[in-house]
């Protein structure tokens, strides 16, 4: 093949190039837009889709989770991508776990009441008896959980309990995962974990806001005791709410991993892989919580 | 075992894998002696020095599958121009390929998961030839070798304006000789590495373009109703055009250095 003919071979790359790019994710496209051409606008989003790496800003990640999840669903299995993802999901579930555990201190700390932990085992040995009590200190002002390290614990507790409960659950996602028949690898499985959280977290300080105006609420309003302590309950089960998104974003995740299967297992396994996520966050819905309690136990003495 | 003692294992081996992924950077594998934090990926590294005692179930796999993937050949090559018009080649082919290789379902089922890893390692034959004709193009483009010829009158002005010293002429004669045959035989060692460049990119693109050529054969043969051994024969094709990278330096022949030829020469 002559220098000429490569040439030209070069430049029919780089026409058909474009053109593909576009067509590849056609399927996931309504079929009207695709049509359409006044929907360029739309084209060049999907083409950067492809060619646009992400960018090297702190907020690029959190657009990306946002804006277009099923492109970070794609990032994530090419493994020259992985290292830097996992350094940078790893960064945003830190944060956010770490501003829903400020953001739960201030409306405690508002409130003027601070959750008294019981040791798990003396609960269960006692017919009566719950694991946390709110208490009032008549004594305590605004700014006394900050002082005495209180609110220190209780972030360290959720920002590292929450991650580290997913580090104790990653041998049983990747048994799972071999069962349900997805061919991954340690690492797959750790980032797609990992994304999840990162999910989970900007989902909770989504919904953060809402939580405060209820923080709020229980701070203005003279309500009962009952009511209070169900708010601040609740504010303290948030982040496995918020983890429901998660869960589902851990299920797109890897359903994208059966196209690693023939046609017809993935006919029949799909329903097998949605079970056995739904298994592993009920693992992790149980072992979150323990781990969180016992290290929020710990810190307080 | 106590909380005490289980924290404290748990912190150690933690620590472990913190310094163990530190050591692993590429700047740190390139620069073993330097202690240097800084850089690129400066944030990572201590990103993850910092939160590895506490995460380290997380990033053990990052650092098995550091260990396992990186061969010393990919250590050394950086990753230069991974979006270049080379590698946007090489994706293209590579996404046709696939969506061939996706066509076989309901047609060929067989042949799609046994011809799977010979499709893997044709893709990876392509990406290392590219690899080499980028790290031949850095060499011959960069100042690393020097293409340019220097001649012996203009080297002896600036050592003697430097040093302030004078030679004899009847030495400089022989000197000159010598200078000028071995700068000779080095201008063709490059001309050499520039054609083994253009043989491997020829090689790289005309396998390119015969798989793309095969990929479409696919595409005919299913839509034309053809059996499903039309297919195995096509991918075989395509499988075997990794052969024709694999020995495009043969057809060159390689220069004897000056020193070696004179001495055979002499022989």
């Amino acid at each position: 093949m002559n220098l000429n003919a490569l040439q030209s071979l070069r430049k029919t790359f780089d026409e058909v190039d474009e053109a593909e790019e576009v067509t590849d994710f056609l399927p996931d496209l309504p079929q009207d837009s695709v049509n359409n051409s006044s929907t360029s606008s739309y084209q060049k989003g999907v083409e950067g889709d492809v060619e646009e790496p992400i960018g090297r800003g702190p907020l690029a990640l959190l657009e990306l989770i946002l804006t277009n999840p099923r492109r970070l669903d794609r990032l994530i299995r090419k493994p020259a991508e992985q290292p830097e993802l996992l350094f940078r999901l790893l960064a945003v579930c830190l944060v956010g776990f770490t501003f829903f555990g400020v953001a739960m201190s201030l409306v405690l700390s508002t409130t003027l009441v601070w959750p008294q932990l019981s040791a798990i085992d003396q609960v269960l040995s006692s017919t009566h008896g719950s694991l946390i009590q709110f208490q009032g200190d008549p004594a305590a002002n605004l700014s006394t959980p900050w002082l005495n390290g209180n609110a220190l614990c209780l972030i360290a507790a959720y920002a590292i309990g929450l991650i580290g409960a997913t580090g104790i659950c990653l041998p049983s996602l990747y048994f799972y995962g071999l069962l349900a028949g997805v061919r991954m690898t340690m690492m797959d499985v750790v980032i797609h974990a990992i994304k999840s959280k990162a999910v989970a977290a900007v989902t909770l300080v989504g919904i953060l806001p809402l939580y405060a105006a209820l923080g709020l609420a229980i701070t203005i309003f003279p309500l009962s005791g009952m009511i209070r302590d169900a708010v601040l309950l609740l504010g303290l089960i948030l982040p496995f709410v918020a983890g429901l998104s998660g869960t589902y974003s851990l299920y797109r995740g890897l359903s994208t991993l059966t196209d690693t299967m023939t046609r017809d297992r993935r006919e029949y396994r799909k329903c097998f892989l949605q079970r056995l996520v739904l298994s592993w966050s009920a693992v992790y819905s149980a072992v979150s919580p323990v781990l969180i309690f016992t290290l929020w136990q710990r810190f307080q003495g | 075992m106590g909380y005490g003692v289980t924290l404290f294992f748990y912190l150690l081996v933690g620590s472990s894998i913190g310094i163990a992924l530190w050591m692993s950077r590429p700047e740190v594998m390139s620069h073993p002696g330097e202690l240097s934090l800084r850089g690129g990926h400066g944030f990572q590294i201590w990103f993850s020095v910092v939160t590895a005692p506490l995460f380290w179930p997380l990033y053990l796999p990052l650092l098995l599958v550091n260990r396992s993937l990186e061969t010393p050949e990919r250590r050394v090559a950086p990753r230069r121009n991974s979006r270049d018009a080379m590698s946007q080649f090489i994706n293209q082919v590579e996404r046709e390929l696939d969506r061939a290789m996706q066509s076989l379902h309901g047609w060929a089922e067989d042949l799609f998961l046994s011809e799977q890893p010979r499709i893997m390692e044709l893709k990876t034959t392509l990406r290392n030839q590219a690899d080499r004709i980028r790290e031949l193009n850095d060499l011959l483009t960069t100042n690393s070798i020097g293409v340019t010829s220097i001649s012996f009158t203009d080297l002896k002005t600036s050592t003697a304006s430097n040093t302030a010293e004078t030679t004899s002429d009847s030495g400089s004669d022989s000197q000159q000789h010598r200078w000028a045959s071995r700068e000779k035989t080095r201008l063709d060692n490059i001309s050499q590495l520039k054609q083994v460049r253009d043989q491997l990119d020829e090689d790289l693109m005309t396998t390119l373009a015969w798989v793309r050529e095969l990929v479409t054969m696919i595409h005919l043969a299913k839509y034309t109703g053809a059996p499903a051994s039309r297919a195995a024969e096509i991918l075989r094709q395509i499988a075997s055009a990794t052969e024709g990278l694999s020995a495009p330096l043969s057809r060159l022949k390689i220069p004897q250095s000056t020193e070696t030829a004179e001495k055979s020469v002499l022989v």
